[in-house]
C-alpha cells in the first residue's frame, strides 16, 4: 500500500535508534532535526520503502543516511562488518556523486573521532569515470556505500565478480528521483531495480524528490509491483510552498502597447538592478541562445558592472572544462552572476545563491519551484524568486504559474510505459547475467512500475528481434544477440563479445553532434546535426543573430556567405520547453472565469481587483491582463476551458488560415494539429500549411481546407491511428527511430574498439529505418519509435482527453470569422509556419516537386 | 524535347545504354556487411533488389554486352565467405546474361581483380565506346582523352527535393561540360541510399572538382521514369519560391 507517513517522531524517540557515537555526532552538530528527518528516519530504520519529497537543503542527505551510517557504526563497532555493500546510492549526475561523497566524508571521520577509533566504513564513486585501478581496487576491499549512477548500476549486475559483493544490499537511496522518473533513463533504471532484487533479495527503497505531483505514482515507481499490486511505500512531503518568496515581473507597466526596443531596455535594466542588490544571482532562460544573449547584453549594456570575471553562462552545449570553471567560482563565491538554460536546475552543490531570475515562463509549476528552489541553500532560509515575463501571453502564464506554485497545485508528471527499446537493453542484460527461464524474465520484468502491463506479444517481439529472428538463418550468428530456446523456455546470451558489448553500449541519453559552421574559413558557430541535414544549396538560416546562406555541406563542417533578408529555414523552434498540461488547463480556468465576469457586466475597478487577488499580481500585471482579456471579449469570445474557439482569418492575398484556440500546451497541439491536418490532406490532395504554439495552432491554404469539418472528424477513438499514419515520413519520426535503434543496440554506438560517428550513425539510421518498414511495419524497434513520438515528444494522451471534453459537451466548439486576427491569436498568427503538411505517395510527391521546379524555372 | 538520351546515351532507369553496351555504376555489393562492421546491424538486402532491377533493365533494352563502371564490391580488407558467395553468384549471373562483361577499376575494388582473374575477366582503368571515355571519376586517368564524351560514376548524385519537413532523395544523372569535352554523371546502382544531395554536398571527383557544377543539366530517376529539371542553378533559384 502507499500511504503518507504523517506521525513525526520526537528527537527523543530517534535519537534511541541511533548509535551512542552517532548521537553524539549529530547532537555537536546540529541543534535538532528537522521536519523532513522527524518523518523519514525511523521507517527508514525499520526497513520501509520510503519517498521523500522535500526542498533542497533540508538535510536532505542526511535524512537519508543517518539512519544507515548508525547501522553501519553499529555492525563495525561490534567487528560484524563485512566486505560487501550495503547501501547503494543512485544520482542522475556524477557531479552530485561527487558531492555526496565529499558529503559523507566528514560525519564519518567525525564519528570516528568521537569512537576514538577507526571504524573503516568506506564508500566510494563508480562510474564510468572511475579507472582500472580503483574498480580492482573496489574488488577487493568493496565499499560499504557505494555512490553510482544507473548505467553503471547495470553495467555492474553484469560483472560476475562485483556482482557477488552488491548481492546482500540492504539499502538503495535514489536522489532526484524526479528527474529521472519522466524519461527513459528513469524507465531504464527501473527494470535495474528489478534486476538487483532478482540478485539480491528484497532491500528498502529510499527515494528523494523535489516537489513532484503525484508522488502516490513516484511512489509506485520507486518501488515497483508485486503480483500486479503495488508494494508498500511510505510518502514524506515536506511543504515547499511556505518556504517560497516569489513574484511575477513585468518590466514596463503597459505590456501591450510598448515596443520591442522600449521592452527590452526596461527588461535589461530590471535584471541589472535586481542582480546589483543581491549577492550572486542565477538567471534562467529556456534556451541556450537566450543564455548566451542575456550575458552578451548584460556585459554590453552594462561595460562597468559585468565582465568575464564576474558573469558566465553555464548551459550544455559548453565544454564541460567552462562547465566546472563556473561552477567552482560559483562556489568560490567569484561570480555575482550566472546564467543558465537547464542545466543548473538539478541540485549539483553550486555554493550560495540568493536570488534566482527566471526570464520567461518556465512553462510548468514544478520547473518553476524546482529553479527557484537553487536559491537560500540554508536551512530555514526561504528561497527568493522573481519571473520576468517577455510578453502579453507569457505575462498570463507567469501568473497563473505563480497562483499554482503558492497554492500548492503542481502538474502531474509523465512517466513513460513500455519502452521496447530500454527492454531490449535489458533482456540482453538479463542474458548476461546468466542463463533464464523466458516466464520468470516476462515475471521479474512485469515487477517494474514502467512495464507493469507489458503484453506478452511486446516482450516476445523483443525477444524476437534480440534473437535475430529479422534475418536469414545462416546469417543469424551476425545479427543475433542472444539464442532463445522455446522447447526448453530458455534464453541466455550469444557471443563472446557480449558483456564487453552491453557495458560500452548501454544507456538511454542519445548522442548528439554537433556540425561546423564557417564562412570565408572562419567558423562562425555551430548547427544541431538534425539541422545540417536538412540544408539545401540558396537556403537561409539565423545563427547568433545573423543571417547565412547555405553553399555545401563536407563531413561535419558546412560552409556559409553572409545574407540577408528572412531566413528561409525557421529555428526558432528545437529547443523550446513545452507549457504543461495542467497549466494550461488553469489558464484555460481562469479565461473562463473573467469571461463570465465581463459577462454579468463587472466593472473594470470589480474585475482587477479579481486579478489581482486571484493572481496575487501587481498593478502593472493586473492592468496590462485586463486590457489584453477586455480587447479579446470585446473583439470576439474568450476561449477558455468552456468554449473551444476556432477562429477563421483571412490574411493577405487571401490567404485563410483557421486559427485553432486549443490552449492545451504544444505538445498536444503537435498532435491535434497533424492529425486535422492529415485527414484534410487525405481530402483534398492540398498543402497544408501548419504552425504550433502552446496556446494553439493553425492551418493555413490557398483554398477552402475545410478545417473545422475535418477537426470533427478526429475523436478519442481514432486519433492515435491517424496520428501514427501522420508522423510516418517525418523527419521526427526518423530521428527517434534512431535513438531507439541505438538504445535496442541494433546501431551500437561503441564496436570492435571503435566509436562510431554520429554523423555517420545518422545516415545509417535513415538507411536501417527504409529497410525495418519494408520487412515488418510492427517491429519492436519501429513501434517503440512510433510510441515515443506520439506519446513522449506529442501527447496524444492528453489530446484523446481534450477530444473527450468535445465529445461529452464539456468543451463546446464556437466559430467565428476575422479579418484581422483576434488579440489571442495575434502571437500566433504572427509566427511563421513550420511546416507543409501534403501526405502523399513518395512518387506522387516527387511528381508534384518536380512540376512545380519546372513551372518556377519557365516562370522566369 | 528528348529526355531519353543525354548525349548519344539513353537513359534506362539508373543504368545506360550505348550500342550494343549497357553501363552501370557504384554497386557497392556488401556494403551491409561494411555497415555490420561498423556496428549498424542491417541484414543482406540489397542483392535480391539489383538482380531484380537488372532484369526490368534487361527486358527494356537489347543490350548484349555489360561495363560495370567501378565499385562492383564494397569495401575492402576482409570479406566474408557469404560476401565471396555473392559476388560468384553476380560475376555468374552477369555471364549468363551478357555476352562480353567489361569491369572498370573503382576506388573500392582492390578485390574486384581476384574475382576477376579467377573468371578471366579483366580490369580497365577506362574503357572507349563509339567516342565515349568510360572511366570511374575517382582519378583522372593518365591518357590522351579523344573521345569526345567522358562517363563516371563515383558520385552517387541524387536530387534532394524539400517541403517544408519533407525530404526525398531522387537518383539522377547529371549532364555537363568538362573543357571542351561532353560529360556525365551516372547515379549509383545501389539500394543502400539514393546518393549524395547535390543541392546539399560538394562534388568529390577529380572531373568536378575545378568546375562549378551549377551549370550542369539533372535527369532525375524514379523507378524507370525520367524527370528532366533543368539546370542546377536554376533549381537552385527556385528554392526560395517554392
Amino acid at each position: 500500500m502507499i500511504e503518507k507517513q504523517t506521525k513525526a517522531y520526537t528527537d527523543k524517540e530517534l535519537y534511541k535508534l541511533l548509535h551512542p557515537w552517532v548521537k553524539k555526532l549529530f547532537k555537536d552538530k546540529f541543534d535538532t532535526f528537522t521536519e523532513s528527518q522527524r518523518y523519514s528516519i525511523m521507517d527508514i530504520h525499520k526497513g520501509n520503502n520510503i519517498l521523500v519529497s522535500s526542498p533542497t537543503g533540508s538535510g536532505k542527505t542526511l535524512t537519508a543516511f543517518l539512519s544507515i551510517i548508525s547501522q553501519l557504526t553499529m555492525l563495525s563497532d561490534m567487528k560484524m562488518i563485512e566486505d560487501k555493500v550495503y547501501c547503494i546510492y543512485i544520482s542522475p549526475l556524477k557531479a552530485l556523486d561527487n558531492d555526496i561523497e565529499k558529503n559523507l566524508e566528514e560525519p564519518l571521520s567525525e564519528i570516528e573521532k568521537i569512537a576514538g577509533k577507526k571504524l573503516g566504513i568506506r564508500k566510494a564513486v563508480r562510474t564510468g569515470d572511475t579507472t582500472q585501478y580503483m574498480r580492482t581496487k573496489m574488488l577487493k576491499t568493496p565499499p560499504h556505500i557505494l555512490i553510482t549512477t544507473p548505467e553503471t548500476l547495470s553495467i555492474l549486475l553484469c560483472a560476475p565478480k562485483f556482482r557477488e559483493k552488491i548481492k546482500d544490499v540492504k539499502y538503495v537511496i535514489v536522489d532526484e528521483i524526479h528527474s529521472l522518473a519522466d524519461n527513459k533513463r528513469g524507465v531504464h533504471l527501473n527494470l535495474t531495480l528489478e534486476r538487483l532484487q532478482n540478485l539480491a533479495g528484497r532491500f528498502t527503497r529510499i527515494g528523494l524528490s523535489a516537489t513532484v505531483h503525484p508522488l502516490e505514482k513516484v511512489a509506485q515507481y520507486l518501488v515497483g509491483y508485486e503480483e500486479g499490486i503495488s508494494r508498500d511505500c511510505r510518502i514524506v512531503d515536506v511543504n515547499y510552498v511556505k518556504q517560497l518568496d516569489m513574484k511575477v515581473l513585468c518590466p514596463v507597466d503597459d505590456i501591450i502597447n510598448s515596443d520591442p526596443e522600449e521592452m527590452n531596455n526596461a527588461t535589461y535594466d530590471l535584471v541589472n538592478n535586481l542582480v546589483q542588490s543581491h549577492k550572486t544571482t542565477l538567471i534562467f532562460t529556456n534556451t541556450r541562445s537566450g543564455t548566451e544573449s542575456v550575458v552578451f547584453n548584460l556585459k554590453k549594456r552594462f561595460k562597468d558592472k559585468y565582465n568575464d570575471n564576474n558573469i558566465m553562462a553555464h548551459h550544455s552545449s559548453l565544454s564541460k572544462e567552462l562547465r566546472l570553471e563556473a561552477e567552482d567560482k560559483l562556489k568560490e563565491g567569484e561570480l555575482k552572476v550566472v546564467v543558465s538554460s537547464t542545466s543548473l536546475e538539478l541540485g549539483i552543490d553550486i555554493g550560495y545563491i540568493d536570488l534566482v531570475i527566471l526570464i520567461s515562463s518556465p512553462k510548468s509549476v514544478s520547473r518553476a519551484l524546482q529553479r527557484i528552489g537553487r536559491s537560500g541553500h540554508k536551512l530555514h532560509e526561504k528561497s527568493k524568486g522573481r519571473i520576468i515575463v517577455v510578453d502579453r501571453d507569457d505575462l498570463v502564464e507567469c501568473s497563473l504559474i505563480l497562483k499554482n506554485a503558492l497554492e500548492g497545485k503542481i502538474d502531474e508528471i509523465n512517466i513513460p510505459n513500455n519502452c521496447l527499446d530500454v527492454l531490449s537493453q535489458q533482456i540482453y542484460g538479463m542474458a548476461i547475467e546468466g542463463k533464464q527461464d523466458i516466464d520468470t524474465a516476462y515475471m521479474t520484468i512485469k515487477r517494474s512500475y514502467c512495464y507493469r502491463n507489458l503484453s506478452e506479444n511486446d516482450f516476445f517481439s523483443v525477444l524476437s528481434y534480440l534473437a535475430g529472428e529479422y534475418t536469414d538463418l545462416e546469417e543469424r550468428y551476425v545479427y543475433a544477440k542472444i539464442w532463445v530456446d522455446y522447447n526448453t523456455n530458455m534464453f541466455g546470451k550469444r557471443g563472446k563479445l557480449a558483456r564487453m558489448l552491453y557495458s560500452t553500449n548501454i544507456g538511454t541519453i542519445p548522442d548528439r553532434s554537433s556540425a561546423r559552421v564557417k564562412c570565408a574559413g572562419q567558423v562562425v558557430g555551430h548547427v544541431e546535426e538534425d539541422f545540417m541535414e536538412k540544408l539545401q544549396k540558396g537556403d537561409t538560416f539565423v545563427l547568433g543573430g545573423k543571417i547565412y546562406r547555405f553553399n555545401y555541406a563536407r563531413g561535419m563542417t558546412i560552409n556559409v556567405t553572409p545574407s540577408s533578408g528572412p531566413p528561409s529555414i525557421p529555428s526558432w523552434f528545437s529547443e523550446q520547453l513545452p507549457l504543461s498540461f495542467d497549466l494550461a488547463l488553469e489558464i484555460q480556468r481562469f479565461r473562463a472565469i473573467i469571461e463570465g465576469k465581463f459577462e454579468y457586466g463587472r466593472t473594470r475597478g470589480e474585475i482587477m481587483e479579481f486579478i489581482s487577488e486571484y493572481l496575487y499580481a501587481d498593478y502593472n500585471a493586473v492592468n496590462s491582463i485586463y486590457e489584453y482579456f477586455r480587447e479579446q471579449y470585446l473583439f470576439a469570445k474568450i476561449p477558455s476551458n468552456k468554449t473551444l474557439l476556432i477562429e477563421h482569418y483571412k490574411g493577405f492575398g487571401d490567404r485563410k488560415f483557421v486559427v485553432f484556440h486549443t490552449c492545451f500546451g504544444r505538445r498536444v497541439n503537435d498532435a491535434l494539429s497533424r492529425a486535422v491536418a492529415y485527414v484534410i490532406a487525405k481530402k483534398y490532395k492540398r498543402d497544408v500549411m501548419i504552425s504550433i504554439s502552446d496556446n494553439g495552432f493553425y492551418l493555413s491554404s490557398e483554398g477552402k481546407i475545410g478545417g473545422l469539418d475535418a477537426f470533427k472528424e478526429l475523436n478519442s477513438e481514432n486519433i492515435e491511428d491517424i496520428l501514427i499514419k501522420a508522423i510516418d515520413k517525418t523527419e521526427t519520426l526518423a530521428g527517434r527511430f534512431r535513438h531507439c535503434a541505438g538504445r535496442s543496440l541494433m546501431i551500437l554506438r561503441r564496436y570492435k574498439g571503435k566509436e562510431k560517428s554520429v554523423s555517420r550513425q545518422q545516415v545509417k539510421g535513415k538507411i536501417l529505418l527504409k529497410f525495418i518498414k519494408e520487412l515488418d511495419d510492427n517491429f519492436s524497434i519501429l513501434k517503440e519509435a512510433r510510441r515515443e513520438v506520439i506519446e513522449d515528444f506529442m501527447d496524444v494522451k492528453n489530446a484523446k482527453r481534450v477530444l473527450n471534453m468535445i465529445e461529452s459537451g464539456q468543451l463546446e466548439i464556437k466559430k467565428i470569422d476575422t479579418k484581422i486576427p483576434s488579440p489571442f491569436a495575434f502571437n500566433l498568427v504572427s509566427q511563421c509556419y513550420l511546416d507543409v503538411l501534403k501526405y502523399e505517395e513518395r512518387i506522387e510527391f516527387i511528381r508534384r516537386m518536380h512540376q512545380a521546379i519546372i513551372n518556377q524555372i519557365d516562370a522566369k | 524535347m528528348n529526355n531519353e538520351t543525354i548525349y548519344r546515351a539513353k537513359i534506362i532507369d539508373s543504368a545506360l545504354q550505348i550500342g550494343d553496351y549497357l553501363i552501370i555504376a557504384d554497386l557497392h555489393l556488401g556494403y551491409e556487411q561494411a555497415l555490420n562492421s561498423e556496428g549498424i546491424m542491417i541484414p543482406r538486402f540489397q542483392y535480391k533488389k539489383i538482380i531484380q532491377r537488372l532484369k526490368e533493365i534487361l527486358s527494356r533494352t537489347d543490350a548484349s554486352k555489360i561495363i560495370v563502371n567501378g565499385d562492383l564490391k564494397h569495401e575492402f580488407g576482409k570479406i566474408t565467405k557469404q560476401e565471396w558467395k555473392e559476388l560468384e553468384d553476380f560475376i555468374k549471373f552477369l555471364k549468363d546474361e551478357f555476352e562480353e562483361i567489361i569491369l572498370i577499376k573503382g576506388n573500392h575494388d582492390n578485390f574486384t581483380c581476384f574475382i576477376a582473374e579467377k573468371n578471366d575477366l579483366e580490369v580497365y582503368d577506362y574503357f572507349s565506346v563509339e567516342n565515349n571515355f568510360i572511366t570511374h571519376g575517382d582519378k583522372i586517368p593518365e591518357t590522351t582523352i579523344k573521345e569526345d564524351t567522358i562517363i563516371i560514376g563515383h558520385e552517387h548524385p541524387s536530387l534532394g527535393l524539400k517541403s517544408g519537413e519533407r525530404l526525398e532523395k531522387i537518383k539522377c544523372f547529371l549532364k555537363g561540360k568538362w573543357h571542351s569535352k561532353n560529360i556525365i554523371v551516372m547515379p549509383s546502382f545501389n539500394f543502400v541510399s539514393e546518393g549524395s544531395d547535390v543541392l546539399h554536398e560538394k562534388s568529390i571527383s577529380p572531373f568536378l572538382k575545378e568546375l562549378s557544377i551549377d551549370e550542369f543539366e539533372v535527369y532525375g530517376i524514379e523507378n524507370f521514369e525520367i524527370l528532366y529539371f533543368g539546370r542546377l542553378k536554376d533549381i537552385i533559384k527556385t528554392r526560395k519560391s517554392i
